[in-house]
């Protein structure tokens, strides 16, 4: 077996690809069919001379470029046979030659000795925001029925957001500091989860773009922080009149957090948090990992009962590999084995661009990623009914989403559907 | 007296450690195994951070007002903690900071007061809080 000479990311795309083709009912073989851009690397590498004057560059060049070719005819006469077709680019800077090539037709080309390694060479995917808006039907909500968010504080406890970025230009109300640094310290986890939920730039725009902010920095800028650091960020936001808190963040019980029943104090004070009205948005974890008994993949907060735990989704909805499965570590009642459902619903967390430190924009995943499309859902909610409880809140999004072909533990009641939840709180008389 | 919740906590103690019912009982065992491993290197007066959880949880009222809810909690975890509190003093325990939404106490400690301050009758858990990444 030669499998090992196809990069573990190709080979994992390979396996999504067949299990997506198996999901939506096709033969997986067909999707054996749709080829794959690769670069095969050979195994000889092949070096330039070094030290060659400038004046002799482009004559060096052309000499590797016929050392590689020569090594390449049996590679390239192979992929003809394999393919009927000639390669995408035969390189001369290096002995690679990039193909398309089947799934099956790779695993015959791995076998030859001709191969040292095989790369997915195909463009990251990536769910800008001006793509997952529409992946959670946001254009509805925001033209149909005038849902921005409008007048809604939304507490974000994160690494602290960059005020300074201009797609967050007059967003950010308040901001105070619970964690070892000071306010003045942006972290970029919290400037992109900040852009998803407020971002004001025309083409990545946030879900709730119209609502305030009130950044509270709970980790440090490369997202270190304690129990402590985030029960007191949950009670500056109570403090401070936040209406939603989105919380991309949580303690891992496979990294020894304990929790018997979502009653460990991240669970009790969340809970405390949404008894006292704010609406608790929380990352479900990028653990993937399930089991009946524990330790628990759903991270803590997000286990807690009353808040929303959101897993992660693609553009093309479906689960993330990452995203945590349930169920969370609450039993069902007191002393039952069987626990409580979560993640609660999902949202795009897949390759999703917003808002990063210098004043860009770019690509991350996680649910961390996914929680503040949710959380400016809720915001959108709370626009049109400002009195709405969190349990309402709740009710609405879960009752609202668009179904997925996935189990409770795995996605919850689905994907958030903006426009959906918005139109069951708006008059349109 | 073991009460059924408290028996679910010795359990889940037990499966997270992986070893049965060797541990404190009320030791989060990743702090047991820091404690082991400060211990073993000879630095038995190292001040850990630890967060420890009161046995009895924190509620709040509903449909209150927020800031007098919270108040009111504080309150409450206050009169809860004092015996800890004042058990944390006598240790001579570093930075205590007394959290009122989950009923916890903050504080910093040497292995043997640890081991210590588990032992009192009101805490439910002691947990390492050192800094961690948590970005999901």
């Amino acid at each position: 077996m030669s499998v090992e000479k196809l990069e573990p990311r190709l080979r994992a795309h390979i396996d999504e690809e067949r299990r997506r083709a198996s999901l939506r009912g096709i033969e997986p073989l067909a999707a054996d069919q749709t080829p794959i851009e690769v670069t095969i690397s050979h195994p000889d590498v092949v070096h330039a001379p070094e030290g060659v004057a400038r004046q002799d560059r482009l004559e060096a060049l052309a000499e590797l470029a016929r050392r590689i070719r020569a090594i390449q005819r049996p590679i390239l006469r192979r992929l003809r046979r394999l393919t009927g077709r000639e390669p995408v680019l035969i390189h001369s800077l290096v002995n690679a030659v990039t193909a398309r090539l089947t799934p099956r037709q790779l695993e015959t080309l791995a076998e030859t000795d001709e191969v040292g390694l095989i790369r997915l060479e195909k463009l990251e995917e990536v769910t800008c925001m001006n793509e997952s808006v529409h992946v959670i039907e946001l254009p509805q909500a925001w033209d149909e029925l005038d849902a921005n968010g409008d007048g809604v504080a939304v507490a974000l406890l994160d690494t602290g957001a960059d005020k300074t970025h201009p797609a967050l230009a007059g967003k950010i109300v308040d901001e105070v500091s619970t964690s070892t640094e000071p306010i003045t310290v942006p972290g970029n986890h919290a400037t992109h989860t900040a852009g998803t939920i407020v971002s004001n730039d025309p083409i990545y725009r946030g879900v709730a773009h119209a609502a305030d902010l009130i950044n509270i920095k709970v980790l440090t800028a490369a997202g270190f922080g304690t129990p402590t650091s985030v029960i007191l960020g949950l009670t500056e936001a109570l403090l401070r009149g936040a209406q939603v808190a989105n919380l991309s963040l949580g303690w891992s019980e496979l990294l020894g957090w304990v929790c018997n029943d979502a009653d460990c104090i991240l669970c009790q004070a969340a809970d405390n948090a949404v008894g006292l009205g704010l609406n608790l948005v929380i990352a479900a974890g990028n653990e993937s990992s399930a089991g009946a008994q524990p330790p628990f993949a759903v991270r803590h907060p997000g286990a807690a009962r009353s808040v929303i735990a959101v897993g992660a989704v693609d553009k093309a909805k479906m689960l993330a590999p990452f995203s945590s499965i349930g169920p969370g570590s609450g039993r069902l009642s007191p002393g039952s084995g069987h626990r409580v459902t979560k993640p609660d619903v999902c949202a795009p967390g897949v390759d999703v661009v917003s808002a990063v430190l210098g004043g860009s924009f770019a690509s991350m995943s996680g649910t961390s990623m996914a929680t503040p499309h949710v959380a400016g859902v809720a915001a959108l909610l709370l626009q049109k009914q400002p009195d709405l409880t969190p349990t309402a809140v709740k009710k609405i999004l879960e009752e609202s989403c668009q179904p997925l072909p996935y189990g409770p533990n795995q996605t919850g009641f689905g994907l958030v559907s903006a426009y959906g939840s918005v139109l069951r709180v708006t008059d349109i008389s | 007296m073991v009460e059924r919740s408290q028996v679910g906590w010795v359990e889940t103690l037990a499966v997270n450690r992986g070893r049965g019912f060797m541990g404190h009982p009320k030791l989060e065992p990743r702090l047991e195994r820091e404690l082991e491993v400060v211990e073993a290197a000879g630095q038995s007066e190292r001040m850990i951070p630890v967060l420890i959880e009161h046995a009895t949880p924190a509620t709040v009222g509903r449909g209150q007002n927020r800031r007098a809810s919270l108040e009111a909690a504080e309150r409450r975890s206050r009169e809860l903690q004092q015996g800890i509190v004042a058990r944390l003093r006598e240790l001579n325990g570093q930075g205590i900071q007394q959290l009122g939404l989950a009923n916890a106490i903050s504080v910093s400690l040497v292995p043997s007061q640890i081991r210590s301050i588990a032992d009192h009758a009101d805490v439910k858990i002691v947990r390492l809080a050192r800094p961690e990444q948590v970005t999901a």
